[in-house]
Formats: structure tokens, C-alpha cells, sequence
């Protein structure tokens, strides 16, 4: 609807003020690169980059300066020439980037942009890109469905569950404060457990679950039976006879390498399975078997209300 | 109880090399992962392995015996691709045990066979369901339980969980990993996801450019990478590039640009080598003492990730480095920093001939 593409059916569409809500796509300042980039493969790169300013008749000249600097920008000027299926599919994003900054719009609307791409080419692009449209200085609207992707792209966060918009906010409010167990979850691996609170002192609550007691701060008009949370990420282990500061005993179930971080599930009595994922250098020694603390740092604690459908409904993607 | 040996297998397409003379042993009831970008080898490599290409050249053994002539359909193996083929009109029972059907066995050992398989990918609740009902992940757990249900001893896994949500390809990771396992089978399973290829496999293959660069555990080649590829391939790692100044007993002095000077292990390094020094962001870190392995730097970025953030920070010798701390630790508004480099946590590398670049590009 931002590019035109769809009317809404209520409501109002403004760039800088102006209201566009029926403005068709073409002559809207709003740039739309789709996953596939849809670079026309019979153009080369150059005649792709210059294809929008040409149309809106620009002169030869102008769209030369525009077409050297924009392809500069994304590294692509030695291969001006090149015709898209010679080039690697990081370089093909970068022209489809290139063509819609060419395009002079105001907004850059980004579909997915690197899906297509290799896991790790994926994570060196997505850097680049942050970069590339923070040197432009143009806005960035980037649509994806991989939390670290939006942590590490965007200035602010945009939640969308349901056709409905649970949250925005700057990453690391959205990431500290969600509103709902949901996006909690959807930023990275929680473990959730209900819990009775009570208050003490310092602005903290005392969380008994399953015959533990927790430190948690205390979160506003929120008493009695709460949903309490915490990150996997945020969770530590220790050998058990080690074990210091908050946290609950279990045994390790299952273990998964995964390079800088260790995924473990541990067993813990009175809550279920809980998941922790330590950085690797702190947790190389837990195997599955070992009796281990589970360290649950009483910062990282959030709280909710407990929902009323159950918190595998709460947390339901589709 | 299958040992899968390539003797030097190759796959040419005219003057196109898809994979380059290679040889690799799978021995039984290993899980092994290949992993690698696009148009690295590693489709082309379990196309010859499981027969359904013919290599250009060399031979393929199972368990000894020559397969290389022997077509697809009569090797004993269980395939599972990244598009999921499950038959749209047949329930989740029906296309799980297909195979066993086909083959005309008795019905007590269809129902044994089914029952069994769909147990191991706890899908026997929804044997009655249709695909059309069903998640992507399920119909992946289906389309795995048919290929077991063959009975095979070798399991090929093309992609298996790309086309999946990143939540439910977590958990399709255990549940693979731990079917291989409690069935003893041998897997070969090739995929372009680091994190995948490490937490499924008991080895990783690494290809690039139609062969293999380097290949063990997990862990080692985290940890340990043979080479500059891997370093940057599997996890990220940061590259300066120096030369080594002199060697005193067990440790080289390695100079940078502005002369900057690190201190690292001197097995196998000469005076004068040119060299590159690699280290993780999460092995190295900021530090207030003025001494030991250290090179001042400025803070140009920050990146939140979460549990941490990864600071961009600009070196004195002019390289950018990217350094992982906890997400808690706050940083004075001096943006001066001394960056910390453990000498147990670097790996160094001959510099490659080809350029530091080229020796790193993913594509």
C-alpha cells in the first residue's frame, strides 16, 4: 500500500504531508525492490541503473552523474557493462539497489531483499546494506522475517502478527520492552513459566515457581499470578556444585554446536525444559547428561500477565 | 552398514568443471555434513554419490563394491529434497508407507514400518491428516519418514530444511540428528547453512569452487580452521594483515600497518613471513590495561544483537574489527578503546597469494 501497489480499503497514505492514497505507483516517490529484483536481463547494468531517470526523461548527462555515483555507491561501476546473469546474486541486489536509489524516490521500500541469498553471503550483505542506505540517507521501509535481520538493518522495529501491528519501537526498546509474550519470543528464544509474585523491596518481585524462588523487577500493576520470561540467549550454565547467583539446577537433554553460541535444553524439575544458548567459550564442557545451574540474571526477567488461551496460543506465529 | 568412498571423482559439463577431481570417505553411521555457497560442488557431489549423476571420472564404493555404473533407482539409499514430494491426495499413513507398498510386502510389515518411522518423527498422531493440513515442517518430518521407511542404510538430505520457517528448522534439526543416530544410519546431508551443517553433522565438509577445502568436527573447524576460507565461511572473523617481525623462543612478533605489534604462537612461522592474523568478534574484547596484546582503536558503529552488541571499531593500523561485548556494558563517551587480542584466541595464516579478498569471497 506504501508503494501504491494496493489500495487500502480505509485510512490514508502521506509522504512528507501529501496525501497519496490514490496516487498510482508509478508517480508515487516510493522505490519498490521486490526478492527477485526483476532487473530486466536484456539491460546491463549501467542501462538498468539509468532505466527509471531515462523514462521520466532526464538528459543524457544528468543520468550519467546519477547512474557513476549510484553505482559507485553500491560497488558496481567496473561492472557497468555486465549483464545480469553475469553477475553473483550479492552483485544483483546491489544493482536492483542501485535502480531504485536512481529512481530518486524519497522512500526505498525493501521486499525481503536478501532472501534469496547464501546463509553467510546473507549476514555479510545485510551489514552493507545498513550502511549503503545510511549513506544515501534516504528512509528505509525493509520487510523480513528474520529477527537478527531487522535487529541489525533498522533504526526501529515494526511488529506485525495477524494483519494487526503489536509493536514499534527503536531495536533495543522493542527487544528489552515487549508488550507481549509474543514479540518477546519473536526477537529471540524465550523460556516462559507462570509464577505467583510478591513484592520486595527495590522494585523488584519475588517469583515462587515450582518451589524456587526468582528475583525479577517488578513491572507496573502487575500482581499475583504472571507469566515471567527470560531470553535463552541471556541464560548461563555452571557445574552444579559451582553454581552462584539466580538461577535453578537441571540436566542438560539435549546439546547442539552451533559455533558461537551452544543451544542446550535442561531438564528442570518443577519447570519443564528450559533453553539456554551460553556463548560456546563459557559452555564447551556441558554434555548431555550433566547436572548443571541454569544462571537466570534477575535483570533479564520480564513479566506479563499470564494469557488467558494459554501461552503456546499466545506465541503462535500463523 | 554403508562406507561410502569417492576415489577421485570428477563431474565435467564440456569446459565447465562442476566438481574438480575428489576423493572422500564416509565411513558407517557417520553423519556428515557438506556444506558450501552456491555453485560450490556440493549439489554435484551427492548427485555422484547417490547415483544420480555418472561421475566424469574416478569411481564410487560401497562398502567396498563398485557402484559407479549403478543407477539411482537400484541403490539401496533414502533421499529427501528441499522441495518436500509428498502426494497431495494420499494421508500422511499412505505416503509414509509407500515405499514398503510398492515393494508388495506383507501388510503386518507395511503397518510395522509405518508405525515405526512416523513414531521417530512424531507424526503417528496425524497419520490421517492430509499435507494440505499439515505445516511445512510436517510435511518435511513425512517426506522423512518415507524416506526411511525404505529400510535404506544411507540417507542423502538435499537442503532438507531450506525451505523452511527458521523456528521450525531448529527443531528439525535434533529430530534429523537423532533419527540418524538411534538408527544407526549413514547420512550425507548438504546444505549453505553454517549453523546447520555444525549443529547436525558429526563432521562438515567445507567446498568451494568445485572442491573441497577442508573438512572435520564441528568444533575443530570452528575453533581451528585449516584456512582463511573457513575462518570467514563458518562463523565471521576479523583479518589483519602483517608480517612477521622476529621470533623469540616460542613466540613470533607480528608487525601491522603504523607498527602495530602482536604477539602469537610461533609454530611453523618463519622471520619475514607475511601472514594474517584472524580472531573472531567474540574472542576479542576491550580493555583498560595499557599492555600485553593490544592495539588502540576508535569506535566508529554499534550494532545491538541482543545479548550483545558488535562494535565497529576503527584500528590504529586502519583496519575495521568487529568486537562482540555484553549488551549491558556501557561505553564512556571517549570512543577511544584498546582492543584486546588473547594469543590463545588468534589463528594465523600464510597471507594467500591470490590476495586476502579473493581468498574470502563468497561468490
Amino acid at each position: 500500500m506504501i508503494a501504491g501497489l494496493l489500495d487500502p480499503d480505509a485510512g490514508r497514505i502521506l509522504l512528507d504531508g501529501r496525501d497519496v492514497t490514490r496516487m498510482p505507483a508509478d508517480v508515487r516517490q516510493a522505490a519498490f525492490m521486490p526478492q527477485t529484483y526483476s532487473l530486466f536481463p536484456h539491460l546491463t547494468v549501467w542501462e538498468n541503473t539509468t532505466f527509471s531517470p531515462q523514462v521520466k526523461g532526464w538528459s543524457e548527462s544528468d543520468r550519467d552523474v546519477l547512474a557513476r555515483e549510484m553505482l559507485s555507491m553500491v560497488h558496481l561501476i567496473d561492472r557497468r557493462e555486465a549483464f545480469p546473469r553475469e553477475l553473483s546474486g550479492g552483485m544483483q541486489q546491489r544493482c536492483a539497489l542501485a535502480r531504485a536509489l536512481a529512481a530518486g524516490s524519497g522512500v526505498l521500500l525493501l521486499d525481503e531483499p536478501l532472501r534469496a541469498l547464501d546463509a553467510r553471503l546473507r549476514i555479510e550483505l545485510r551489514s552493507e546494506l545498513r550502511s549503503l542506505i545510511r549513506h544515501v540517507g534516504t528512509t528505509a521501509i525493509h520487510v523480513t522475517h528474520d529477527q537478527e535481520e531487522a535487529l541489525v538493518v533498522a533504526d526501529r522495529i515494526a511488529v506485525l502478527r495477524n494483519g494487526e501491528l503489536v509493536e514499534v519501537g527503536p531495536a533495543e526498546y522493542v527487544y528489552s520492552h515487549p508488550a507481549s509474550p509474543f514479540v518477546a519470543n519473536f526477537l529471540g528464544e524465550m523460556n516462559f513459566v507462570e509464577a505467583e509474585s510478591f513484592p520486595a523491596d527495590g522494585g523488584a518481585v519475588r517469583l515462587v515457581v515450582g518451589g524456587t524462588n526468582l528475583m525479577a523487577p517488578a513491572r507496573e500493576g502487575l500482581s499475583g499470578r504472571v507469566l515471567a520470561g527470560i531470553r535463552a540467549e541471556v541464560c548461563g550454565v555452571l557445574p552444579q556444585e559451582w553454581g552462584a547467583g539466580q538461577g535453578v539446577e537441571g540436566i542438560v537433554k539435549r546439546r547442539l554446536f552451533m559455533g558461537r553460541r551452544i543451544s542446550l535444553e535442561i531438564d528442570v524439575p518443577g519447570m519443564g525444559l528450559l533453553k539456554a544458548k551460553p556463548l560456546t567459550a563459557n559452555a564447551r564442557w556441558a554434555k548431555e547428561g550433566d547436572a548443571v545451574f541454569m544462571t537466570m540474571p534477575a535483570e533479564h526477567i520480564l513479566l506479563f500477565p499470564v494469557p488467558k488461551g494459554g501461552v503456546a496460543a499466545a506465541l503462535e506465529v500463523e | 552398514m554403508p562406507r561410502i568412498e569417492a576415489l577421485d571423482v570428477a563431474k565435467r559439463f564440456g569446459r565447465i568443471t562442476a566438481l574438480d577431481t575428489t576423493s572422500l570417505t564416509i565411513e558407517d553411521r557417520e553423519y556428515v555434513a557438506v556444506l558450501g555457497p552456491s555453485g560450490c560442488g556440493k549439489t554435484t557431489l551427492i548427485k555422484l554419490l547417490s547415483g544420480i549423476w555418472q561421475p566424469s571420472e574416478g569411481r564410487i564404493l560401497v562398502d567396498g563394491r563398485d557402484v559407479t555404473a549403478l543407477p539411482v533407482e537400484d541403490r539401496d539409499l533414502g533421499y529427501v529434497f528441499q522441495n518436500i514430494v509428498l502426494f497431495p491426495h494420499m494421508d500422511v499413513w499412505t505416503n509414509a508407507t509407500y515405499g514398503p507398498w510398492v515393494h508388495a510386502r506383507h501388510k503386518e510389515d507395511v503397518d510395522h514400518v509405518g508405525t515405526e518411522v512416523l513414531d521417530l518423527v512424531d507424526m503417528l498422531g496425524e497419520r490421517g491428516l492430509f499435507p494440505s493440513e499439515l505445516s511445512t515442517g510436517s510435511q518435511q518430518k513425512v517426506a522423512l519418514a518415507r524416506a526411511l521407511a525404505n529400510r535404506a542404510k544411507l540417507l542423502i538430505l538435499d537442503e532438507p530444511l531450506s525451505g523452511l520457517d527458521a523456528r521450525v528448522r531448529l527443531d528439525l534439526r535434533y529430530a534429523l540428528r537423532r533419527v540418524v543416530k538411534d538408527l544407526g544410519l549413514t547420512a550425507i546431508h548438504v546444505t549453505h547453512d553454517q549453523e546447520e551443517a555444525m549443529s547436525v553433522a558429526d563432521r562438515v565438509v567445507v567446498m568451494r569452487k568445485g572442491r573441497i577445502i577442508e573438512s572435520g568436527p564441528p568444533e575443530t573447524l570452528y575453533d581451528r580452521p585449516k584456512g582463511v576460507f573457513t575462518a570467514n565461511f563458518i562463523g565471521e572473523s576479523n583479518f589483519l594483515e602483517g608480517a612477521v617481525r622476529r621470533i623469540r623462543a616460542d613466540w613470533a612478533f607480528v608487525e601491522f600497518r603504523s607498527g602495530y605489534i602482536l604477539r602469537v604462537p610461533a609454530k611453523g612461522l618463519l622471520e619475514g613471513d607475511p601472514v594474517v592474523v584472524a580472531a573472531r568478534p567474540e574472542w576479542i574484547a576491550l580493555t583498560k590495561e595499557g599492555f600485553g596484546n593490544v592495539i588502540p582503536g576508535r569506535v566508529e558503529g554499534r550494532v545491538f544483537l541482543g545479548a550483545t552488541q558488535r562494535l565497529q571499531v576503527r584500528l590504529f593500523t586502519s583496519d575495521l574489527v568487529s568486537v562482540d561485548v555484553p549488551a549491558s556494558q556501557s561505553l564512556n563517551t571517549a570512543r577511544d578503546v584498546l582492543v584486546s587480542f588473547h594469543e590463545a584466541n588468534i589463528l594465523v595464516y600464510p597471507r594467500p597469494y591470490e590476495g586476502l579478498q579473493e581468498a574470502l569471497k563468497l561468490e
